[in-house]
């Protein structure tokens, strides 16, 4: 009994210890906070390269301001994303940056920040004018439609009459808009739709395996059945190239968006992965910090609410003066 | 009236027996029943391509690191456990060995550690479950987290790539036209199989499996039984992710992943086959065709693959209800 009492009281004591701590921190944090511009920054798609990297730099840059800058991630679970993000809005930020957003699932978030009249700075969120956010600079989804689309009618001679697999993944909204785009741009050039319609990879994660079997399992029921195979990252892209090197093919081409750097590595090689999109995510964190910047020191917020930049085709013309950023 | 009253009973017997009979096969026989109509259905619906030797070929080279990662699964519920870390373990080990090929590593050295990895994930969960008696469910699912984070550690969230060119022959050699994960994939079987049917450790597991209680009673070290059966799943784990490296020439923070669940629905697919109802290497090796015939056929006959992981789950349903009721049963 004796012992069952200590123990109890050891680890009263180690808890009132604990808490003292922590609340000791978090006021140290309150007191600071009245100086330091502070940032909530998420991203649920941090095991993505390009979300990885971009939040990453804004992290970075954000703190070379002297920014109190606190990253929420996730692996596209938005529950715990807007539980995060809702507590730190409670705790007490200034501005919130939201990486990568699917803005149909963060409303909570978005109704809290609205509640305490703290602005959301967006990456890349979504493909339309927001007014959840005070800016949102995204890549054009229609210009990385038509880049690519036109990459494959050059490497494919043309368009009508071939027969084109798109893979997707609508999950992401971005991949989702420039997926349906290219669809409708490859239909209307007269190419045929590969199986029917659209393939959906599952899981982004293991979407270079996934696309691999698709066109695999594709390539076996129809061979003369393919010319080209559009999609949306490139990741699935290189299970795509694989697919296509492992049938022995070199008359069935692939593009896809990203550029990263092993898919550049593919072009190079002058075979079946044709072309890639480069989007700058850098420029873009660079734009949104000067942004955020701007409202720190005046208040001021973006004079747009939607700003949509352009990203560069990186084919077999202009890949060995690329140096990839991912 | 004796007589009508004791013919019905003779001619109800060879009923009630045949009645049996189906019964039992169907029980038994039920998987393996639904791996031939699903090869009958999609051959029948695909005559030219389905049973071509190009696309057997194709099937068995895309289950080949199921099949790994699955008899490895089938050794942990032997024991009447299961390990939910072997995807991300998988991941973890093949991002392990790809990113110290990178940084100049030799092959051996790097896949070598690479399975290190993967045993040492086998090891800490045999520890928390055989020596700390922690749940398996709770144990393996904490790895799992924290073995899924590692891997984004290891991969920096990016994809890796540039492996030399000899590694690649592991997932990508085709000798005799035969892909190398398919030999990965039977030497592994044939192993574990051996093990369990015929060494001590094999009845051990079985016999911890069975009833621990009874197994310690007759001199089992249940502990060490339990132990070692992580081990394996982790060690196999390991090896079905270095081969995904491989054959991907890239490894990526959740390219493994996904294997966690097929395994467990493989090896519950195949625990149908025994009377007993306990998992075995030859009813998994049922399971994972199950899945990869259902897989292959679907995208053949072009099936949206969101139907496709409806019907997957189905299945796994369909396995599990069967596994219990027989489980009832006996």
């Amino acid at each position: 009994m004796r012992k069952r009492m200590a123990a109890f009281a050891g680890m009263a004591l180690a808890s009132a210890l604990a808490l003292t701590g922590c609340s000791g921190s978090a006021s140290g944090t309150a007191e600071g906070s009245e100086d330091t511009f502070k940032v909530a920054a998420f991203t649920a798609g941090y095991g993505t390269p390009g979300g990885k990297s971009t939040l990453d730099d804004f992290v970075e840059k954000g703190e070379a301001l002297g920014w109190d800058v606190t990253l929420y991630t996730s692996e596209f679970d938005y529950d715990k994303i807007n539980t995060d993000v809702t507590s730190a809005i409670t705790q007490g930020v200034d501005a919130i940056l939201a990486g990568f957003p699917d803005p149909r699932q963060v409303s909570p978030l978005v109704n809290a920040a609205k509640n305490a009249n703290i602005p959301i700075f967006s990456i890349d969120g979504g493909v339309e004018p927001n007014d959840d956010f005070v800016v949102d600079v995204t890549f054009r989804q229609q210009q990385l439609a038509e880049l690519t689309v036109g990459a494959l009618e050059e490497a494919m001679g043309g368009l009508s009459g071939k027969d084109v697999m798109v893979i997707g993944h609508d999950p992401h909204i971005g991949i989702m808009t420039r997926s349906n785009i290219a669809q409708e741009l490859l239909k209307a050039g007269g190419a045929n739709i590969a199986g029917g319609e659209m393939k959906q990879v599952l899981n982004p994660g293991t979407s270079q395996e996934e696309a691999l079997k698709f066109v695999t399992d594709y390539l076996q029921a129809n061979p003369e059945g393919l010319d080209g195979v559009w999609v949306g990252w490139d990741h699935a892209a290189l299970g795509a190239t694989q697919a296509i090197n492992e049938a022995g093919r070199d008359d069935i081409f692939v593009t896809g968006v990203d550029a990263l750097g092993i898919a550049v590595n593919e072009i190079k090689k002058d075979g079946p992965f044709y072309g890639s999109v480069f989007q700058d995510w850098t420029s873009v964190v660079d734009q949104v910090v000067g942004d955020m910047d701007a409202y720190q020191k005046s208040g001021t917020l973006p004079s747009e609410n939607f700003v949509e930049v352009e990203g560069t085709l990186i084919d077999r013309s202009n890949v060995d003066g690329f140096t990839p950023a991912l | 009236m004796t007589k009508t009253d004791t013919l019905p009973a003779t001619t109800t017997a060879p009923r009630v027996r045949e009645r049996a009979s189906i019964s039992q096969l169907f029980w038994q026989g039920g998987t393996i029943v639904a791996l031939i109509v699903l090869i009958a259905f999609f051959t029948a619906m695909r005559p030219d391509v389905f049973l071509s030797f190009g696309n057997m070929r194709n099937i068995l080279e895309q289950i080949a690191i199921l099949t790994i990662i699955a008899v490895g699964q089938t050794v942990v519920m032997v024991v009447g456990d299961f390990d939910l870390s072997v995807g991300t373990n998988a991941t973890l080990s093949g991002a392990t060995a790809a990113s110290l090929m990178i940084g100049g590593t030799p092959i051996p050295l790097a896949i070598v550690a690479g399975l290190c990895v993967g045993l040492l994930v086998g090891v800490v969960n045999g520890l928390l479950v055989a020596f700390l008696q922690l749940s398996a469910f709770v144990a393996t699912l904490a790895t799992m987290t924290t073995v899924g984070g590692l891997a984004f550690i290891a991969t920096s969230g990016t994809t890796l790539y540039g492996m030399p060119e000899d590694f690649f022959w592991i997932g990508q050699g085709r000798p005799m036209g035969i892909p190398m994960p398919i030999f990965f994939a039977v030497a592994a079987a044939i192993i574990l199989w051996l093990v369990l049917r015929f060494t001590t450790l094999g009845r051990r597991w079985y016999a911890v499996g069975g009833n621990a209680e009874v197994a310690r009673l007759s001199g089992v070290n249940v502990r060490w039984t339990r132990f070692l059966a992580f081990a394996v799943a982790g060690l196999a784990s390991a090896i079905g992710g270095i081969i995904l490296v491989s054959r991907l020439g890239s490894a990526s923070s959740a390219s493994g992943n996904n294997y966690m669940m097929l395994a467990v629905a493989a090896v519950f697919l195949g625990m149908t086959i025994l009377k007993s109802g306990q998992a075995n290497v030859g009813g998994t090796l049922v399971g994972v065709g199950i899945i990869g015939v259902m897989s292959n056929g679907l995208n053949i006959i072009g099936v949206n693959t969101y139907i496709q992981q409806v019907l997957t789950g189905l299945i796994i349903i369909a396995a599990v209800t069967l596994s219990a009721l027989k489980a009832r049963k006996s």
